[in-house]
C-alpha cells in the first residue's frame, strides 16, 4: 500500500489540504529534525505518517502550536520544501517528495478548478476539496494531479463508476464531446452535450486524459476506490489553429462499437480552404471516405453508393430536408452556431430510422450562460453573424445567428449582359434557447428558417425554404435512468412563380411537412450493460403541388395535387454490452410500421403488368385517416469491437433500414426543385442492408489514426423514373416511377494526424454502386435489366487535407482532391428527325466524364491571442481550385439549328481568391 | 404546358457566374448502334404524302444513311391501303395524293429489305382548327434584346385540340450591298482581257427562304380555356439582316395528338439547353412505333397524324425601326484594288465582283476597285427569282 502510494503521489505535485477530520494538536519544538517532529505528533495523536526518510533533509525546523489543526502545523514543516503530504483516512498521511522536474519547468499555471466528492459512503469521506494556484493565465502544458475516489477496501466490485461534469473554465458552458480515457486500461468515454460523462473505471489508480479540439488537454491520477464524482474545468486551448478537423475524442477510433461514423467540428474547418470562403462542413464532409457528391454543383450526398435522398439529416433532433443554398454550394448551417456535425453510414443508431444511407446529425452550440459573446464574418457572398446571450446566469442562454447573402449585388455589379435578369439570394436565421432548470432537467429549444430565391430569366422566380423547430426536454431520473423528450418539426417547400409576356402567369408550390415525438430513455444497469430505448412517431403532410393563375388575365386552371399524409412509428432498443474487456457488442433492433392515411384516391392496376392508363382496374378512396396501406419492418442494428492488441481494434456490423420517404427527380443530380412522395398503395418502401468489417489502429498516442473498413450493401425498391417522367402536378406518379435494386460495395482507407504543426488527414475509397431495372417490358427495361452504375458511382475517391502551422498565428491549409469521373449517359450516335439531327440515346451510364481533381490552399492568420484585445479575429486568404483545372461537370447534346453540338460544362474552372474576415467578441 | 415551364435553362447564365465554363467538344462515338429512324406524318391536306426512313448514324459521319427498299404503305381501318414508293433514296412518297380524314385510324407498317416489319398504333386526325391570328409585333425579349416577334393566336372553343405544333417557311429578302450594274468579264481568255459590261442576270434582289428546323409546341392543357394568346414562333433580333428589307412568314399550325406531344417535348428536352445544376436523364423512348419481329429492338420516330393550318404575313424593317438604318450586312466587304493573277482568278472563279474603276497609283494597284461577290452578288444567298407568292 504505502509503495502503491509513493508512486501516486511522486507524480502528484501540489498541495492538498484536507478540510475535516481534524485533531487539534499540541506541539512545540525548536531547530528539530522533521522526522523527530513527526515521530512526535505520532505519539502525541492518532497521525500516523508515511514517507522515505531521505526526502525531508536535515534542516531544522520550529514551532509552537496550541490545539492548533494539523495542516497548519506540516503547512510551517513543509512551507519552503519540495514536500507535498496527504492527509488519508485512518488518521494516516502520507508525504511525498515533488517532482524535481517541475522545479525546472516555467512558471506554469495550474488552472484546474476541481472538486472530488463522495457519492457513498458519506461517513467515511475523506474529501479532497483541493484548491490549486490559479493565475489565470495561459499554459500550453499541464500538470498531473491526483485525485483520490473512495478509499481503498476490501470489495468485490473491481470496477467502479465515475460520473460528471465538464465545463469551460472560461465562459462556464458544458463541453461537449471531449474524450476522457484512462490511458492504462484502454478505457475512455465522452462527455455529453451537456456536458456530463461517466466512465467505468478498474479500481486503484487511473491516469485519466481529455482532450478535446479547442480545449486544453488534461492528464489526472485518479485513484479510485468507489462510485463517486470528478468535475473538470478545463481552460480554452490557445492552440486552436493546431488542428484543422479531428475527431474530438482521442481515442474513439479504436474504441467505439459504432462503425463508420465521423465527426466533425464546425469551428475547426475554418482553415480549410473553400469555394469563395464560405465555411462548408457538409462540403468538408465529402473528403472523407465514403461521402461523396455527384460533382461540385450537387445538391444532395451520397453515401456509400446510396441515393442522395437516402440521408436522414437532422439538426437538433429535426429533419432538415435541404441543408444546403445556392444548388449545393454553400451550407445552409450557419458555422458559427453550428457546434459539429456526426456523420453515421455504417452502424446506425437503433434510434434513428427512415432513411437508408445514412444520418447526418448537426448539432449546434448551447449558449454561453455566463457570458455574452458574439462572432461575425465578411466574405464575398454572405455575411454573417451569431450572439450567445446569457439570460439567466448559469441557467439559460439563447444563441441566435443570421446568415445573408449580397449575391444579387454581385450579380448586379457584373457587366454581363446576359445576368442583367438574373438574381440569387438566400438567408438562414437560427434561434437556440438552452435552460437547464436544475441538475436532472434541461431544456433545449431550436427555431431554424433558411430561404433562397434565384431567377434566371425575367420571367421566373424560383424559391425554397426550411423551416424547422424543435424541442427537447432531458430529465435524469436517478444516476441510472435519464430520459429525452423530443418534439420536433420540419417543413420544407419551394414556390415558382411566372410572370410571362402572355396570359400563362402561374404560381406552382410544393411542400412537406412532418411532425415529430420521440421519447428516448437510457438506463444504465450495470458496468455490462447499459440500454438505450423509447418510441419514435413520426406525421408526414405532403402537398404534392398546386398550380394556381396569377393576374386576371391569366388563363392557367388551378390545379391541386390531392395532400399525401402517413404516420411512421418505430420502438427502438439498443444494449451496448460489454462481454469483456475486449469484445464490446452494440445489440440495436427498431421496428418500425408505416401507415399511409387518407383522405386519398389510389389507383389499382392488374398485377404483373406495367402500371399505366390502360391496366388500371379500379380507383378506391379511402375516408380521412383511413389506412390505406400498412408496412411493417425490423431493423436490425448490431455491431461489435473486438480489441485485438493495444489500440488496435476490429470491428463488424450488421445494419438494415427502412425508408418511406422518397424524392421524385429525373435529373441525375439533385434539384432544389425535386418533390418527396410518401410510400403508398402503388410505391412501396426501400430497404436496405449493409454489412461492414473493418480494423481500426491508433498510433503515437492517439496521435496516428487508422482506419480500414470495407461494406457491402444491397437495397431494394429503389426508386427511379422512366425516361423523360413527367413528376411534377401528376397524380399517377406510380406510372412513371421505376423500383430497382441497387448494389454497393467498398474499402476505405483513411489515416489522420490528429496533433503536431502538421496535421490533417488522407482518405481513399474503392467503392462501386449499381442498380438494376430489370421487368419483362420494354418501358420498364433499363440497360437490358442488368445492373448499371449509378450517377454517383466513382470507383477511386482520394482526398487529402493538411494543415501546416508555422507558428501560433500562422498555418497554410490545403486541401486536394481525386476522383473518378463519374458516369453520364452518352448518346450511341444521331439521328435526322423533321430536318433536325438528334443525339440518340440508349443505355445509361455507360460512359465516364474524365476524371476530377483540384487543390486548394489557404493561408490563416489569426490575431494575437491577448486575452484583453476586444476582439479576436481571424483572417482567411483562400484559392480554390489553385491548378484551376476544368474539371467536366457534366456533358450534354445541344441540337442548335438543326445540328449537334456537344458541350461539357464545369463549374468552377478557373482558380478563385477569396479572403474572409471573421472576429469574435 | 408544365414541362416546358419547369425546365429550369439557365445553364451559361448561372455557370457565368460561377466561373464555370461551358465548351463544346467533338464527340466521338463510342459504342455505336444502328436503328431505323421513321419520320412520318401525314395531314389532312390532299397531296402525295411523305416518310422518310433513315438510319442512326456516328458522330464522325456527316449525314444520316437512308433506309432504301422498305416496303411503306399507310392502312386506315375501312382497309384502304395507301403505298408508298421511294423517290429518292430513304424518301418515300405515297403513290396517289390524299388527306387523312377525320375520325379514321390510320396505321403505318413498315417492312425492311431485311424483312423488319414494324407497325405504328392506329392514329386518328384530331380535329382541324385554324389559326385565329399570324401577326408581327415589337417585343423585347427574355435575354432583353428588341427585337420583332412573330405571334400566333389560336383559340378552339370546344376545347379539344389542345396540343399544337408549329413549323414555318421564312423567305427574306436580300440586296447585294456592293450591287454594280455592271460586272467583270474575261473577252478574250488568251490575251486576258478583263471589262466590265452590264449584267447577264438580276444580281442585286434576290430572296431566300429557310425552313424551321426546331420543334415548336404548344400546349393548352393547362389552361381553362383551350386558347394560345400572344404565342411566340419566332423571334427576330432588330439587327437581324434577314429582317433588314422585306421578311415573309409562312406558319403551319399542326393539332397533335398527346401521344405525339409526349414524344416531340421529350424530343426538345433532351436537345435543349441543360440547367448545369439539375441534368436531366436521357435515355431511349419509344415512340408509335413498334418492331413486330424483335420486341427489344429499339426503333426511333413518330407516326404523326396532324391536322393543318397556315397563314401567311409580310413585313420592312422599317415598319418597326422606321429611324434605323438597314442591319449591318453579317459579311465582311472590304473593297480592293488587286492586280496580275489575283485579279484574274477573281474574275475567273468569280470571288469578286465590279465596284468601280480605279487610276492606280502605282503598279500595286489595279485599274478597277473589286468586293467580294457575296458584297455585290445576292445570288449567293438567295435566289433571283421572285417567289411566287411574294408580295411587294
Amino acid at each position: 500500500m504505502r509503495l502503491l502510494l509513493t508512486i501516486i503521489l511522486l507524480l502528484s505535485f501540489k498541495l492538498i489540504i484536507a478540510q475535516n477530520d481534524t485533531i487539534g494538536v499540541t506541539i512545540s519544538f525548536k531547530d528539530a529534525q522533521v522526522t523527530d517532529v513527526l515521530n512526535e505528533i505520532e505519539t502525541l495523536t492518532e497521525y500516523r505518517f508515511y514517507y522515505v526518510k531521505d526526502w525531508l533533509g536535515t534542516t531544522p525546523v520550529s514551532g509552537n502550536y496550541q490545539n492548533a489543526g494539523i495542516q497548519d502545523v506540516l503547512q510551517d514543516i513543509f512551507n519552503g520544501t519540495v514536500i507535498n503530504y496527504y492527509i488519508l483516512k485512518d488518521k494516516k498521511i502520507a508525504l511525498n517528495r515533488n517532482n524535481i522536474i517541475y522545479d525546472e519547468l516555467p512558471p506554469g499555471f495550474f488552472g484546474h478548478l476541481e472538486k472530488t466528492e463522495e457519492v457513498e459512503d458519506q461517513e467515511n469521506t475523506i474529501a479532497n476539496n483541493a484548491i490549486f494556484v490559479d493565475k489565470d493565465d495561459v499554459s500550453e502544458r499541464n500538470e498531473v494531479e491526483t485525485v483520490r475516489i473512495g478509499k481503498a477496501h476490501i470489495s468485490t466490485r473491481n470496477r467502479f463508476t465515475l460520473t460528471g461534469y465538464v465545463q469551460n473554465k472560461k465562459s462556464g458552458e458544458p463541453i461537449a464531446n471531449l474524450s476522457i480515457v484512462a490511458k492504462n486500461s484502454k478505457i475512455g468515454t465522452v462527455t455529453d452535450a451537456s456536458g456530463f460523462y461517466t466512465i467505468e473505471l478498474p479500481s486503484g489508480l487511473n491516469v485519466l486524459e481529455t482532450s478535446s479540439l479547442g480545449i486544453e488537454s488534461m492528464r489526472k491520477n485518479v485513484i479510485i476506490y468507489n462510485d463517486g464524482r470528478l468535475d473538470f474545468l478545463l481552460n480554452e486551448s490557445v492552440e486552436r489553429l493546431e488542428e484543422v478537423v479531428v475527431r474530438a475524442d482521442i481515442a474513439k477510433n479504436v474504441e467505439e462499437v459504432a462503425m463508420g461514423t465521423t465527426e466533425i467540428s464546425s469551428e475547426e474547418t475554418k482553415n480549410v480552404p473553400v469555394v469563395l470562403g464560405e465555411r462548408n462542413i457538409l462540403k468538408i464532409a465529402t473528403t472523407l471516405p465514403g461521402i461523396s457528391s455527384v460533382g461540385e454543383g450537387a445538391t444532395g450526398f451520397n453515401v456509400r453508393g446510396g441515393n442522395a435522398d437516402q440521408n436522414l439529416v437532422i439538426m437538433d433532433n429535426a429533419v432538415i430536408y435541404n441543408p444546403t443554398h445556392f444548388f449545393g454550394i454553400f451550407q445552409a448551417i450557419n458555422p458559427f452556431t453550428a457546434e459539429d456535425l456526426k456523420i453515421y453510414k455504417g452502424s446506425i443508431p437503433a434510434e434513428y430510422g427512415g432513411r437508408l444511407s445514412s444520418v447526418f446529425e448537426i448539432t449546434n452550440k448551447d449558449g454561453n450562460t455566463d457570458k455574452f459573446a458574439g462572432e461575425a464574418s465578411v466574405g464575398p457572398v454572405t455575411n454573417n453573424v451569431a450572439l450567445e446571450i446569457p439570460l439567466v446566469k448559469e441557467k439559460s442562454a439563447l444563441i441566435v445567428g443570421g446568415r445573408s447573402s449580397y449575391s444579387d449585388w454581385i450579380l448586379r455589379s457584373l457587366d454581363e449582359e446576359s445576368l442583367k435578369n438574373s438574381q440569387a439570394s438566400f438567408y438562414d436565421a437560427i434561434l437556440k434557447y438552452n435552460h437547464k432548470i436544475n441538475d436532472n432537467n434541461e431544456i433545449r429549444a431550436t427555431g431554424y428558417y433558411s430561404r433562397d430565391a434565384f431567377s434566371i430569366t425575367s420571367d421566373s422566380l424560383y424559391n425554397y425554404s426550411n423551416r424547422l423547430f424543435s424541442l427537447r426536454w432531458s430529465h435524469k431520473f436517478n444516476d441510472q435512468n435519464s430520459a429525452d423528450l423530443i418534439l420536433a418539426n420540419s417543413q420544407y417547400k419551394f414556390n415558382i412563380d411566372f410572370d410571362g409576356e402572355t396570359n400563362t402567369d402561374f404560381g406552382f408550390g410544393y411542400k412537406v411537412n412532418e411532425t415529430h415525438l420521440k421519447y428516448r430513455m437510457r438506463y444504465l444497469l450495470n458496468e455490462k450493460h447499459k440500454f438505450d430505448y423509447g418510441i419514435s412517431s413520426k406525421l408526414y403532410a405532403v402537398n404534392p403541388g398546386d398550380i394556381d393563375p396569377e393576374g386576371n388575365e391569366s388563363i392557367i386552371e388551378p390545379q391541386s395535387i390531392p395532400k399525401e399524409r402517413a404516420l411512421e412509428t418505430a420502438l427502438f432498443f439498443s444494449d451496448t454490452y460489454e462481454f469483456s474487456e475486449r469484445l464490446l457488442l452494440d445489440l440495436g433492433f427498431r421496428y418500425s410500421a408505416y401507415f399511409a392515411l387518407g383522405a386519398s384516391v389510389q389507383r389499382v392496376y392488374e398485377d404483373g403488368l406495367p402500371k399505366e392508363e390502360g391496366t388500371l382496374v379500379e380507383s378506391v378512396e379511402y375516408d380521412n385517416n383511413e389506412i390505406i396501406k400498412t408496412y411493417t419492418g425490423p431493423e436490425v442494428r448490431v455491431s461489435g469491437r473486438y480489441f485485438l492488441g493495444k489500440d488496435f481494434s476490429i470491428k463488424g456490423s450488421f445494419n438494415s433500414t427502412y425508408q418511406y420517404i422518397h424524392t421524385l427527380s429525373n435529373n441525375t443530380t439533385v434539384s432544389p426543385i425535386d418533390t418527396w412522395k410518401l410510400s403508398d398503395l402503388n410505391i412501396e418502401p426501400q430497404r436496405a442492408n449493409q454489412f461492414s468489417l473493418g480494423l481500426y489502429k491508433n498510433f503515437d498516442d492517439h496521435n496516428f489514426e487508422l482506419s480500414l473498413e470495407g461494406y457491402y450493401k444491397r437495397s431494394k425498391n429503389n426508386l427511379d423514373f422512366k425516361v423523360a417522367a413527367e413528376l411534377l402536378l401528376n397524380e399517377t406518379i406510380e406510372t412513371e416511377v421505376l423500383q430497382g435494386e441497387g448494389k454497393a460495395y467498398g474499402v476505405e482507407f483513411l489515416l489522420k494526424k490528429n496533433r503536431g504543426k502538421f496535421n490533417g488527414w488522407l482518405g481513399y475509397t474503392y467503392s462501386r454502386s449499381f442498380i438494376k431495372l430489370d421487368s419483362e417490358f420494354a418501358e420498364e427495361l433499363v440497360n437490358d435489366g442488368a445492373y448499371f452504375p449509378s450517377n454517383f458511382d466513382k470507383p477511386h475517391d482520394l482526398s487529402l487535407v493538411a494543415n501546416y502551422k508555422f507558428t501560433k498565428r500562422f498555418s497554410l491549409s490545403t486541401n486536394f482532391v481525386y476522383q473518378t469521373g463519374r458516369p453520364v449517359t452518352y448518346p450511341i450516335g444521331n439521328y435526322t428527325f423533321r430536318g433536325a439531327d438528334y443525339a440518340f440515346y440508349s443505355d445509361r451510364n455507360k460512359f465516364r466524364i474524365p476524371n476530377y481533381y483540384r487543390l486548394d490552399l489557404s493561408f490563416n492568420v489569426e490575431g494575437n491571442h491577448k486575452l484583453e484585445k476586444l476582439a479576436h479575429s481571424f483572417w482567411n486568404i483562400s484559392i480554390y481550385n489553385v491548378l484551376g483545372r476544368n474539371n467536366p461537370y457534366s456533358v450534354f447534346f445541344i441540337t442548335e439549328s438543326g445540328e449537334i453540338e456537344a458541350y461539357k460544362s464545369s463549374i468552377f474552372s478557373i482558380p478563385i481568391p477569396t479572403i474572409t474576415y471573421n472576429f469574435k467578441f | 404546358m408544365h414541362k416546358r415551364l419547369f425546365h429550369i435553362t439557365f445553364l451559361i447564365l448561372l455557370t457565368n457566374m460561377l466561373s464555370g465554363c461551358v465548351e463544346s467538344f467533338d464527340a466521338a462515338t463510342e459504342d455505336f448502334e444502328s436503328v431505323l429512324v421513321i419520320d412520318a406524318l401525314i395531314t389532312n391536306e390532299v397531296k402525295h404524302q411523305e416518310i422518310n426512313l433513315s438510319r442512326t448514324f456516328r458522330f464522325e459521319e456527316e449525314k444520316a444513311g437512308s433506309e432504301s427498299n422498305a416496303l411503306v404503305k399507310v392502312v386506315d381501318d375501312m382497309q384502304n391501303e395507301f403505298i408508298f414508293e421511294e423517290n429518292n433514296p430513304g424518301q418515300y412518297v405515297s403513290v396517289s395524293m390524299f388527306a387523312a380524314q377525320p375520325n379514321v385510324n390510320y396505321q403505318l407498317s413498315i417492312t425492311t429489305s431485311e424483312g423488319s416489319i414494324y407497325e405504328s398504333t392506329p392514329e386518328v386526325l384530331p380535329k382541324n382548327t385554324p389559326i385565329d391570328d399570324l401577326y408581327a409585333s415589337m417585343e423585347t425579349n427574355d435575354q432583353n434584346v428588341e427585337g420583332v416577334a412573330i405571334l400566333v393566336d389560336t383559340y378552339d372553343p370546344e376545347g379539344e385540340s389542345q396540343y399544337y405544333r408549329f413549323d414555318y417557311e421564312e423567305t427574306y429578302k436580300i440586296v447585294a450591298p456592293f450591287w454594280n450594274p455592271l460586272e467583270l468579264i474575261i473577252e478574250n481568255e488568251e490575251r486576258l482581257f478583263i471589262r466590265p459590261v452590264p449584267r447577264a442576270q438580276e444580281e442585286q434582289v434576290c430572296y431566300n427562304t429557310v425552313n424551321s428546323v426546331n420543334i415548336i409546341l404548344g400546349d393548352t392543357s393547362g389552361f381553362s380555356e383551350d386558347r394560345l394568346n400572344r404565342f411566340e414562333v419566332r423571334f427576330l433580333a432588330r439587327d437581324n439582316y434577314i429582317i433588314g428589307h422585306r421578311y415573309s412568314i409562312l406558319v403551319r399550325q399542326y393539332v397533335i395528338s398527346r401521344e405525339a406531344h409526349i414524344y416531340y417535348e421529350t424530343l426538345n428536352e433532351f436537345s435543349g439547353l441543360e440547367s448545369i445544376f439539375s441534368e436531366n436523364q436521357p435515355g431511349f423512348f419509344n415512340g408509335n412505333i413498334s418492331p413486330k419481329n424483335d420486341s427489344k429492338e429499339k426503333v426511333v420516330g413518330f407516326f404523326d397524324v396532324s391536322s393543318v393550318d397556315e397563314k401567311r404575313i409580310f413585313f420592312d424593317h422599317k415598319d418597326f425601326f422606321p429611324e434605323d438604318l438597314v442591319p449591318a450586312f453579317p459579311f465582311d466587304c472590304p473593297i480592293t484594288t488587286p492586280t496580275g493573277i489575283e485579279f484574274i482568278n477573281g474574275v475567273r472563279f468569280e470571288t469578286t465582283e465590279y465596284w468601280a474603276n480605279h487610276s492606280p497609283e502605282d503598279a500595286s494597284e489595279g485599274f478597277f476597285k473589286v468586293v467580294p461577290r457575296i458584297c455585290g452578288d445576292c445570288t449567293v444567298l438567295g435566289s433571283n427569282i421572285v417567289p411566287d407568292f411574294w408580295i411587294e
